[in-house]
């Protein structure tokens, strides 16, 4: 079977002190094929370096969106940008690293520290081959990661953090490999380790980078599960049909959503169901826990409330760090790659009523709409009615 | 003794109003507040005559604050 790897990536830039604009850039081109990430370092630091850097990236990732090979990529870099004549330097870095569902990777660095790469905690070496394109001497390497491993990418910046005082050769290699490591524990997600990485970097330059810093952390996990069952079914026979079925899958996350669904999956694993002890926000229901099941929320509000968090989700996909239902449902549908949604079609005549008074949609419109919504992010969505 | 007492935190209940009920439990005088216990339950299946309320082990349909303060009195009472 084809390995169908999903990669998170997060990027955190400090620039250097005093300067108002990072001379670094980072491009993530995803497409259903791979994503490249093409990371920049301007020379210098302030707008010259950021306007050369931006140049660079723009300029391989519009390639990139083409289809163009990597080599190709590096080639209309290396001959469209100039060296400075002066310190016969090039004016930016350029490092690409494209990732393809199977795992392969391919990558091509230009004048960047070297890309690491981290399984189960320990740093494995990657075989690069020097190589002359467009006459430039750029590294490359060809190389296969698993589920768990992770990548990093960063600029010369971190490497060199502290040097001259904290520590006397900067934090090094090592250094960030320990970082990463103590923070990747943490975190399920790529974005907090990058920003820690600059944490620490900036901590290391005493909060006055000498440089501009950038840390990527690319990492590769299988594609994630999550199972929602919402309403009792339809006919009252079908109850403990839709309970196996909702508990059968492996390896996801369950979700309940409804007070008569909780009830009756419990009844069903013959477990219990308790209610937790706040009202985190009025409008929303307290949540509920049953052992194995990962969420348990209360139906129609929170189904209406999280549409809508969902709906005003802002660019980097944050949401509030809240813990009513449906902020924590709606972080949950966020981290999947593949949501079902088991709907039970039963209606509760004590509903109906307020439905309208409310403007509530019902649960499959709430459903159909979280759909539209969870497809546009990339997201595999089924349902199934009951 | 303690009495529990468990609101339901359902839809329909939460929408008739339980939250009313809650905050004068929550704000009850301190004599009972040492003898109740209060929580939250998922629906009872009763949602057309809610909020519902169970005092003991006694489901309270149509509830108010004073009908649930009603009961726990009576609950302490009779088990005095
Ligand atoms: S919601 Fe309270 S009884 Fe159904």
């Amino acid at each position: 079977m084809v390995m169908t790897l999903k990669i998170d990536v997060g990027v955190a830039s400090l620039s250097k002190y005093k300067e108002e604009v990072c001379g670094d850039t980072v491009e993530i081109v995803k497409t259903e094929q791979s994503t490249t990430i093409v990371f920049s370092d301007g020379l210098g630091s302030g707008i010259k370096a950021s306007i050369l850097s931006i140049l660079t990236t723009k300029i391989a990732s519009g390639l990139l969106k083409r289809n163009v090979s990597l080599e190709q990529v590096f080639e209309t870099i290396a001959d469209t940008l100039p060296t400075c004549k002066v310190r016969n330097l090039a004016y930016s870095t350029l490092s690409i690293l494209r990732l393809y569902p199977d795992g392969r990777c391919h990558l091509i660095e230009y004048d960047n520290p070297s890309l690491l790469w981290i399984r189960k905690k320990k740093p494995l070496s990657i075989k690069r081959k020097k190589r002359q394109i467009a006459g430039k001497e750029t590294m490359e390497a060809q190389f296969f990661i698993e589920p768990g491993d992770l990548l990093v990418m960063i600029s010369d910046g971190v490497i060199n953090a502290g040097v001259g005082g904290l520590f006397r050769l900067g934090l090094g290699y090592e250094g960030v490999i320990n970082s990463v490591l103590d923070w990747a524990i943490e975190y399920d997600d790529s974005q907090p380790v990058a920003e820690r990485v600059t944490d620490v970097v900036d901590a290391c330059y005493l909060g006055r980078p000498g440089d501009d810093s950038t840390s990527i952390i690319i990492t590769a996990r299988n594609p994630r599960t999550a199972i929602l069952l919402t309403g009792p079914p339809a006919n009252p026979k079908h109850d403990q049909d839709l309970v196996s079925k909702f508990l059968e899958y492996k390896n996801v996350r369950r979700i309940i959503c409804g007070g008569a669904t909780g009830n009756l999956v419990a009844r069903e694993m013959g477990r219990e169901i308790k209610t937790n002890l706040k009202y985190e926000d009025p409008s929303v229901p307290p949540t509920a826990t049953i052992k194995g099941i990962d969420l348990v929320t209360e139906g129609i509000l929170t189904l209406n409330k999280c549409l809508t968090k969902l709906k005003n989700i802002d660019q980097d996909k944050k949401t509030e760090p809240l813990f009513d239902g449906a902020t924590l449902l709606c972080q949950s549908l966020m981290k999947a790659d593949r949501i079902i949604f088991l709907v039970g079609t039963a209606v509760n005549p004590a509903h109906e009523e307020f439905m309208n008074s409310l403007q509530l949609l019902t649960r499959m419109e709430v459903i159909k709409r979280l759909q539209t919504l969870l497809t546009e992010m990339d997201k595999e969505v089924v349902i199934e009615k009951y | 003794m303690i009495v529990p007492v468990k609101v339901c935190a359902g839809t329909s209940c939460h929408l008739l109003g339980n939250q009313e009920i809650i905050d004068v439990l929550e704000n009850m005088p301190a004599q009972y507040q040492n003898c109740i216990m209060v929580g939250f339950t998922s629906c009872f299946g009763a949602c057309e005559q809610g909020p519902c309320v169970l005092v003991s082990d006694k489901l309270i349909y149509q509830a108010t604050p004073e009908k649930v303060i009603q009961a726990i009195k009576e609950e302490l009472r009779s088990k005095k």
